[in-house]
């Protein structure tokens, strides 16, 4: 399958930890780029690509701000270009290799793959669930074999929970009842869902502290906020007039076309002080992620995207064929092919699957 | 749903809470009862934003800068998108994004007021004050910037607006570009101090200094690297298109803001009367004489999006599995209508009995 992903996008390259003191190195978007901190913090990004005999960059080491190759010892500046060759005096005029466009937001390193002026014109996207400012955020990081499409429609369509998750399905809600509304924007889709009054599953009884003897009214939704990430959340209204609410963050960046790097974070703004509701949390949320990620991957494995698309629509797919459009829209309008036919083809629900060539 | 009318989910009507986060995240303060069948519905993002700023920017234009009251980040946009302003229930006006996409927190519109005005620009002009609330939807984009080497920028009086994130764009991708900018006379002209800053790369054409555009030495020759972006009164579109006749297909891009001249005309073997199957939601109704496909899939519960129901904004577009859409549209170019493959379900009918669309 060739690339489906848009380039011109910030997507996520690693989690602020990832990136220590050391060379890390990681393939983002069929590309290999290596991650390294300054000795001001700020983070670089540079292809994981010796310019002399293509060695990984990311195998090599650091002198300073300056990044060594551990073939010949090539050395290049944070912007990329080489500065010094042992073997010779003079260094190659304009040898380099290329550098990325990267920020920093805690947790994630962010980078920006695509036409390297129009970074400048977006920006990540805010996540504030994330920032600390009344919530509590932990994460998961795992590369998932599977087209990136996969993990987003896996997302934007939560009627698997019951199948998938039978143990934290709340009783009562084995069948999930339809989206209230689907609401779309230029680059933006938002679903919600409320479900009727229903008991407590076991994590959210020991998460929230809430009487079992009870039922609670809850809401579902999720916003896919571009093709680097999407947002969801889980609410439950206590009825003592606190809504208890979970956020889980999927940061989703294509590695090749069937594997796909995933940094999900879950986030509460409940019970802040108690430091075992994170890990019950996290250990529940990590355990769902796994049981997501087996998923995902057997459809990669039995059908691949296209053919996964290619399958029938439900009414709960509303999210997913919006979403397909937005990205296929913005796969046309990289591709640039300026043909009317290409302005219009990709708005046909199921367009994403004819891929931009190479 | 009365497609003019502004659905509210229970969720919005509600106060949002401080730690709602993105504009279309909706977040209650508490959880509504659950309605017993709730008709599920696909909208368009809809949301109320207030006045920030109000600009006066030349002789009858003022600019508006509108943002979340909660001060929540926007959904993002590119050059080219368009929203509505929905006032009230009968009047939704469609209106270029003239700001900057890497402004998260603000969508910026100018807004002409229009001596016909059928109320959208006067509401505008007499309304909004800084401070004050209005309902927008969107935003949506039907005018995309494609990706080129070359642009070739036509704006017409208040046609200006989506140029300027056009020309940012362009400048930040390193393409070249020309803008050539008509107006009636430079006092009449937005943004034409700012424009000035990019100097031989901006033509400003005042009509009482200099007469019309003068379309063929701006345009010259056909070009293969080029794609020609226009914008303003159905005089100038009419002219561009025809100017642009011999240059490749795709090339021209028009955004217009009011229905093409004719467009409403019948086609000659149009059906007064015929039946659309909806293969997705398997529901098959006919469409009278007297109303629209959009309304009587709307009736019949079949989950379509609509706008302006003019045939401009692109926002009810079906793709066409089957059946020969009578195109009624001012959104699809000549080549497309003539595939036949999508159609607006708000204008156009049909010339085959039996229509099968994608829904």
């Amino acid at each position: 399958m060739t690339p489906n992903y848009p380039r011109d996008c910030w997507y996520v390259a690693a989690t602020s930890d990832e990136v220590g003191s050391g060379l890390f190195g990681r393939k983002l978007l069929d590309r290999p780029v290596v991650l390294y901190r300054l000795e001001s913090g700020q983070v670089v990004a540079l292809a994981d690509r010796c310019a002399h005999r293509g060695y990984p960059l990311s195998k090599g080491r650091l002198d300073g701000d300056l990044l060594v190759c551990g073939y010949h010892g090539l050395r290049y500046d944070t912007a990329g270009a080489c500065v010094g060759v042992p073997s010779q005096p003079n260094v190659p005029y304009g040898v380099g290799v290329r550098a990325y466009p990267v920020r920093e937001e805690p947790p994630f390193v962010w980078i920006w793959l695509g036409h390297p002026g129009r970074s400048s014109l977006h920006s990540p996207p805010q996540l504030p669930w994330l920032s600390g400012d009344g919530w509590s955020s932990s994460g998961e990081t795992v590369c998932v074999a599977a087209n990136y499409m996969l993990v987003h429609e896996h997302y934007l369509d939560l009627t698997h929970v019951p199948e998938v998750h039978p143990e934290e399905t709340p009783p009562g809600l084995e069948q999930l009842p339809p989206l209230d509304h689907v609401s779309v924007s230029e680059t933006s889709v938002t679903y919600t869902r409320t479900l009727p009054p229903a008991e407590l599953a076991d994590w959210e009884a020991e998460a929230t502290g809430l009487p079992r003897d009870r039922e609670y009214k809850r809401r579902h939704h999720g916003t896919f906020i571009s093709p680097a990430i999407l947002a969801e959340g889980w609410e439950i209204d206590g009825g003592d007039g606190q809504l208890y609410e979970q956020a889980r963050i999927h940061a989703v960046t294509p590695e090749s076309p069937t594997r796909t790097h995933l940094f999900s974070r879950f986030a509460h703004n409940f019970a802040l002080d108690r430091a075992l509701v994170d890990q019950h949390l996290h250990a529940v949320m990590a355990k769902v992620m796994r049981e997501d990620v087996a998923v995902i991957e057997a459809i990669e494995a039995a059908a691949g995207y296209e053919g996964s698309a290619s399958g029938i629509h439900l009414i709960a797919d509303a999210g997913v064929l919006q979403v397909r459009r937005i990205v296929a829209r913005m796969l046309a309008m990289e591709t640039g092919r300026t043909s009317a036919e290409l302005d219009r083809a990709p708005r046909s629900a199921s367009a994403c699957k004819t891929a931009r060539p190479g | 749903m009365d497609p003019n009318s502004c659905p509210v989910s229970p969720f919005r009507a509600m106060n949002v809470s401080p730690t709602a986060t993105f504009v279309g995240f909706v977040t209650a303060e508490k959880i509504a009862d659950v309605v017993s069948t709730p008709k599920f519905e696909v909208e368009e993002l809809e949301t109320d934003l207030v006045v920030a700023g109000r600009d006066v920017l030349a002789e009858g234009i003022v600019a508006l800068s509108l943002e979340d009251p909660t001060g929540r980040p926007l959904p993002g946009w590119t050059p080219g998108a368009h929203i509505d302003l929905v006032p009230n229930t009968s009047l939704v006006r469609q209106y270029s994004l003239c700001g900057s996409p890497t402004d998260m927190g603000t969508w910026r519109i100018a807004v002409l007021r229009d001596q016909q005005s059928r109320g959208g620009s006067d509401f505008v002009h007499d309304k909004l004050q800084v401070g004050s609330s209005v309902r927008v939807r969107g935003p949506r984009n039907h005018f995309p910037l494609v990706s080129a080497p070359r642009y070739q920028f036509i704006a017409g009086g208040i046609g200006i607006t989506p140029m300027l994130p056009m020309i940012e764009a362009a400048e930040a991708a390193g393409a070249q570009w020309h803008l050539a900018y008509g107006g009636r006379k430079r006092a009449s002209m937005a943004f034409v101090e700012d424009l000035s800053a990019y100097g031989e790369r901006v033509t400003i054409w005042p009509q009482d200094e200099q007469g019309l555009l003068d379309l063929q030495g701006i345009l010259g020759s056909a070009r293969e690297d080029t794609l020609v972006y226009c914008c303003g009164p159905e005089a100038l579109l009419g002219a561009v298109e025809g100017a642009c006749a011999s240059w490749p297909t795709g090339t021209l891009h028009l955004e217009r803001f009011a229905a093409k001249p004719g467009a409403d005309e019948p086609t000659s073997g149009a059906l007064e009367s015929f039946e659309v199957v909806c293969q997705r939601s398997g529901i098959t109704v006919t469409v009278p004489a007297d109303r629209s496909v959009f309304e009587v899939l709307e009736d019949a519960g079949v989950s379509v999006l609509g706008s302006c129901l003019e045939g401009i904004c692109g926002t009810c577009e079906a793709a066409v599995i089957e059946g020969t859409p009578d195109h009624h549209d001012s959104v699809l170019s000549e080549e497309e209508q003539a595939r036949n493959d999508a159609m607006m379900l708000c204008v156009s009918r049909s010339l085959s009995e039996r229509l099968v669309l994608d829904l």
